[in-house]
């Protein structure tokens, strides 16, 4: 018990907790949101959507060390994102833009797009499936009837799509839980805590404080199922599932 | 026409905003590529080029401590020092490391004994020329002298001016007021003499260069970051080994346990079926790092922590749900009556399982085998607590990257080994990923 | 009052392929139109340019004289009944009906009034809370069919809205239909690939093949006078049984020739060939206008291959040059298997089709419906 007392104590441990809490919110939304404009976009089918697709897949594959290795030289102060900019004349050579040396909550930012990066196209797939398995002509009774295009989308194809919406938030959700590695790979440690950071942290890192890390898994694993079973019970995903 | 006119625009629109997503996805894979194919000298110059160089030019010059060798730099278009040194082992090793050009002691001595050619040859301009730069230095000198006294001037008069200010001292604002206009425009004077004087040098010099340098270009090794990667981190072999053996053992367990509990789920019929769906969601579900914790323990009493078994044990738990879904799937695929039709014409039950599903089903399972390979070749996070002096290759990357900053050319290098087959499998299987989530066609 | 106009349509799909050609139409108010044809043929496609859900490649469609070609479906004042039903699944039966009616800003007790009105009608009134998954295939239909009645449109599509329910109910559900229509009186055009269905409901059908209109008429003209070879093959059951035959002058009367038969034509049916040049055509004979009769009176006498009993009546089919005619006939006697039969035709019903072209050679004047063998008994 005097672990989970050591944690509760550690200011880290209320950073990590908000900086996941920030981290889930925003990441999430706007995953979601880029990843279904994405999907409306390639469901349209057009020439080269599957090319597309495909290039889309390629960051879902990439293991995280090369995603890591990618952004850690995109952001160093000569790294290529500033000498893209520099070439494309949106900044002066004396201008380059300090991508690593923001506010924790500016880094957290940085980190959100990151992931967002590598991870939009899976939440894009699930829902493109989702999309593509609508009966279509029950959008297409939508504009017969006298909605638009925006009025389809959030009475008909939304609550339609309930399912591949649920299994994308769901697993997203909880994936955006366990974020750790590639903050560590950018920022190493302690820049930016977040809880199963401080797993690593206190596993790997500072010796002999494998208990704490122990406790901190316990508690990881409990905020992941309570967070994930509200969503069920909210989403109502344990109905559907039966049916 | 008008709406021929207005679709054609449409059309142009989305094709730019198809073409804008697919450069902000290929964009940040193109430069992890390429950099993983430049030279220490290119990766950290400024500003990246956007293509590595597939040779280095070089030029070498005589100075007071020996001989002078520069690359040539395409970003600064000008050619950058790298080591000044009499012994010429020292030389190439340092160009080696530097350019990932190995340029073979034959060839430098044979540059050398040109240059001295050359030097001998054109002494006396090259005496002239220096001689006529020695006064633009001195004048250079004295430049920068007197800039940096105005400059030095005008930051004791802002704090009067300062000063003066806060005691609202209107007058004698007025007069420092004046007093720094002058200053600036003296400044401003010096600064553009200086620039005036040091073309001019750059002028000389330019005259100088040929006079007194030899150039010549050797091809750069476009491979030395990978193989550097190997030399530097002494882990990096034995532990790509150990990574395909992990993603092997993880493909033999998951997929002969998957595999039966997926043929059992798509023939015969039985209670909770349903909730195949939602616990392969639940193994999903489950942190990985935490769950890495306890297995730390219980892998340890088995004898297998820090071994590729056990390493293999603990993926196989997170792969299997995600195998009998798709081997499911695959079973469903294959008609129960293809079974039952090789049972009529004489064929026992698994007769016909080996002979008639299994290689109707076989291309479904090599890409349910790639799924699990992938998985388990790419995955970092357990691995890091799993392993201890036994890493798996994603963590002699990642240490190397967390670890050591300042390689970001080798850490792009192993960071490219590792993404290449995980890349090759996934667009093999594309089509088996994209039916998993649901059938998806383009 | 609804008039839709159809002038010069035409759907392509990248560069050779038409999905619809040239297709020329004029539905009248009121009107039940049938599209009629195999499966590809456009018919769907015309049915789907005229909803706005197709893009049109070439021509116009008219709405009571406005052009509404290239307006968004919602502004056409059409409604349709889909294949699938496209009955939206996370939505009450009401909340289905009422879906439309509020996407036109109609007031809220209105839309209540009009719903249980048209539930009525389709008779679903006791599921209205119900959603779609607890409804039969059939019921789904009617909130399908109660759904585009309710926004009173001026013309109503249906895409082949009865070929998922099972043959019973589809038959049924063809006269529920056509008793609708005739209280709501919309302008209907019904799209269908069967035939029965077409000619059981339309007051006009148009038979379309590739894209194109090969006839349009009342199922009485297209059944009896068809156009051509494949109209008169594609309506009835069975099909028309075409045979080639060629064309002699002896004496100056017309004969057409087959190897098993001779008949010589009289003036009637001569007049028509008097342009015709070639040596060859196409016989086309419906099954029943051949009759079983004595040998003296016969044009035809042959084995019978087999006897497919239908209670009502029997379809007897022979072979000839390795073609298959069938022929239908009384229920009795009962024919078997390899028992030669003496047939007739009826010279009066004779189709006769260009050999290359395949056009019909003799329209009719008239149908002769009304000929003493038609009259009502009064």
């Amino acid at each position: 018990m005097g672990y989970y007392k050591y944690i509760f104590r550690d200011p880290h441990f209320i950073e990590a907790i908000i900086n996941t809490g920030i981290f889930v919110a925003i990441s999430v939304t706007l995953e979601f949101i880029i990843a279904f404009a994405l999907a409306l976009l390639i469901n349209k089918k057009f020439k080269g959507a599957g090319a597309l697709l495909s290039l889309a897949l390629i960051p879902m594959a990439l293991p995280p060390v090369a995603v890591g290795a990618m952004w850690s030289s995109a952001f160093a102060q000569n790294g290529w994102l500033n000498s893209l900019l520099y070439r494309l004349g949106l900044i002066t050579a004396d201008g380059k833009i300090p991508f690593l040396a923001g506010t924790e909550m500016q880094s957290l930012m940085l980190i959100i797009l990151i992931d967002a990066w590598q991870v939009i196209p899976f939440m894009m797939v699930i829902l493109l499936a989702g999309l593509q398995n609508l009966p279509k002509e029950s959008i297409e009774a939508g504009y017969i009837f006298g909605a638009d295009k925006f009025t389809v989308l959030r009475k008909i194809t939304m609550p339609m799509m309930k399912p591949s919406i649920q299994t994308a938030l769901i697993l997203r959700i909880i994936a955006a839980l366990q974020v750790w590695l590639i903050i560590v790979m950018i920022y190493g440690y302690r820049r930016i805590p977040v809880l199963v950071e401080e797993v690593v942290y206190y596993n790997e890192i500072v010796l002999g404080f494998y208990r704490v890390a122990l406790a901190y898994s316990v508690i990881v694993s409990i905020i992941v199922s309570i967070v994930a079973i509200i969503y069920l019970k909210v989403s109502g995903a344990f109905e559907s599932s039966e049916g | 026409m008008n709406r021929k006119f207005k679709k054609g625009v449409t059309t142009t629109l989305f094709y730019l905003v198809v073409a804008g997503i697919a450069i902000v996805i290929a964009l940040p894979m193109y430069f992890l590529f390429i950099i993983s194919f430049m030279s220490d000298q290119e990766a950290y110059d400024w500003p990246i080029t956007m293509a590595p160089s597939f040779a280095n030019r070089f030029a070498i010059q005589k100075s007071e401590r020996g001989y002078l060798i520069s690359v040539y730099s395409k970003s600064k278009d000008e050619f950058v020092p790298i080591i000044e040194t009499k012994n010429l082992r020292e030389m190439i090793d340092r160009v080696e490391l530097k350019t990932n050009s190995t340029i073979s002691m034959n060839l430098l001595e044979k540059r050398i004994k040109e240059l001295e050619g050359k030097l001998q040859e054109n002494k006396k301009k090259i005496d002239e020329l220096k001689r006529s730069m020695k006064p633009y230095e001195d004048r250079i000198s004295k430049l920068n002298h007197d800039i940096s006294r105005t400059l030095s001037d005008i930051n004791k008069l802002n704090e009067k001016l300062e000063l003066a200010k806060n005691a609202g001292m209107k007058d004698i604002v007025e007069v420092i007021e004046g007093q720094l206009k002058t200053l600036k425009e003296k400044f401003e004077l010096y600064k553009s003499k200086l620039e005036e004087v040091q073309n001019e040098v750059r002028h000389l010099r330019a005259k100088l260069v040929p006079l007194s340098s030899i150039e010549f270009t050797v091809p750069k090794n476009l491979f030395a970051n990978y193989t550097m990667f190997f030399r530097v981190t002494n882990d990096a072999l034995p532990a790509l080994t150990r990574s395909v053996q992990v993603a092997l053992l993880t493909i033999a367990i998951s997929l002969s346990i998957g595999g039966l509990a997926g043929y059992a789920f798509a023939r015969y019929y039985f209670k909770g079926k349903n909730m195949l769906k939602l616990s392969v969601l639940f193994v999903r579900m489950f942190p990985g790092v935490s769950i890495a914790m306890p297995m730390v323990i219980i892998l340890a009493r088995m004898g297998f922590y820090d071994k590729p078994l056990g390493l293999s044990l603990v993926y196989s738990i997170g792969q299997i749900g995600m195998t009998t879904w798709i081997t499911a799937s695959i079973f469903m695929g294959v008609p129960v009556e293809l079974e039952e039709a090789a049972q009529i014409f004489g064929c026992s039950k698994w007769g016909a399982f080996f002979h008639v599903t299994l290689p109707l089903a076989l291309p479904g399972l090599a890409a349910s085998a790639m799924y699990a390979f992938i998985g388990s070749w790419s995955e970092t996070a357990q691995a890091i607590i799993l392993t201890q002096f036994n890493p798996t290759f994603p963590v002699v990357v990642y240490e190397t990257l967390v670890g050591a900053k300042g390689l970001i050319n080798l850490v792009a290098a192993g960071g490219v080994t590792m993404a290449v087959p995980a890349i090759v499998f996934t667009l093999i299987i594309r089509r088996y990923i994209l039916q998993m989530w649901g059938g998806i066609t383009v | 009052m609804a008039e839709l106009e159809l002038i010069g349509l035409s759907k392509r799909y990248g560069k050779k392929v038409w999905g619809a050609r040239d297709i020329n139409l004029k539905v009248n108010d009121k009107e039940f139109i049938v599209f009629l044809g195999p499966s590809g043929c456009g018919k769907t496609t015309t049915l789907r340019m005229i909803a706005g859900l197709e893009e049109v490649t070439e021509g116009k469609v008219l709405l009571d004289g406005k052009d509404i070609t290239y307006l968004p479906p919602r502004f056409r004042d059409v409604s349709m009944v889909f294949q699938s039903y496209a009955v939206w699944p996370h939505m009450t039966v009401y909340d289905n009906i009422a879906f439309p009616l509020r996407m036109k800003k109609i007031p809220k007790d209105e839309i209540d009034k009009i719903v249980r009105e048209v539930t009525k009608l389709v008779n679903i009134h006791e599921y209205i809370e119900r959603y779609p998954r607890q409804l039969s295939g059939g019921q789904r239909q009617r909130v399908a069919l109660a759904r585009a009645i309710a926004v009173k449109p001026k013309i109503f599509l249906m895409d082949e809205p009865l070929s998922n329910l099972d043959a019973k109910l589809r038959v049924r559900m063809r006269t529920e239909l056509k008793a609708i229509h005739h209280k709501t009186e919309a302008t209907t055009i019904f799209v269908t690939h069967d035939q029965s269905e077409a000619m059981s409901m339309a007051d006009r059908i148009v038979v379309m093949r590739a894209g194109r209109i090969e006839q349009i008429g009342t199922p009485d003209e297209v059944y009896h006078n068809s156009a051509n070879v494949f109209v008169a093959g594609f309506i009835g059951t069975p099909p028309t049984n075409f045979l080639t035959v060629e064309l002699k002058r002896e004496k100056g009367k017309l004969l057409l020739v087959h190897p098993h038969f001779k008949i010589e034509l009289s003036n009637e049916l001569a007049l028509p060939l008097n342009g015709y040049n070639k040596d060859k055509l196409i016989l086309g004979v419906r099954p029943e206008n051949m009759k079983i009769v004595k040998k003296d009176d016969a044009t035809l006498s042959e084995e019978v291959l087999v006897v497919e009993p239908q209670g009502s009546h029997q379809i007897i089919a022979i072979e000839i040059e390795g073609k298959i005619i069938k022929i239908v006939a009384p229920s009795f006697p009962r024919y078997s298997s390899g028992e030669t039969i003496h047939i007739s035709f009826d010279l009066k019903r004779l189709m006769l089709f260009d050999i290359e072209t395949e056009k019909r050679l003799n329209p009719f004047k008239d149908l002769g419906l009304d000929s003493e063998d038609f009259k009502k008994q009064e």
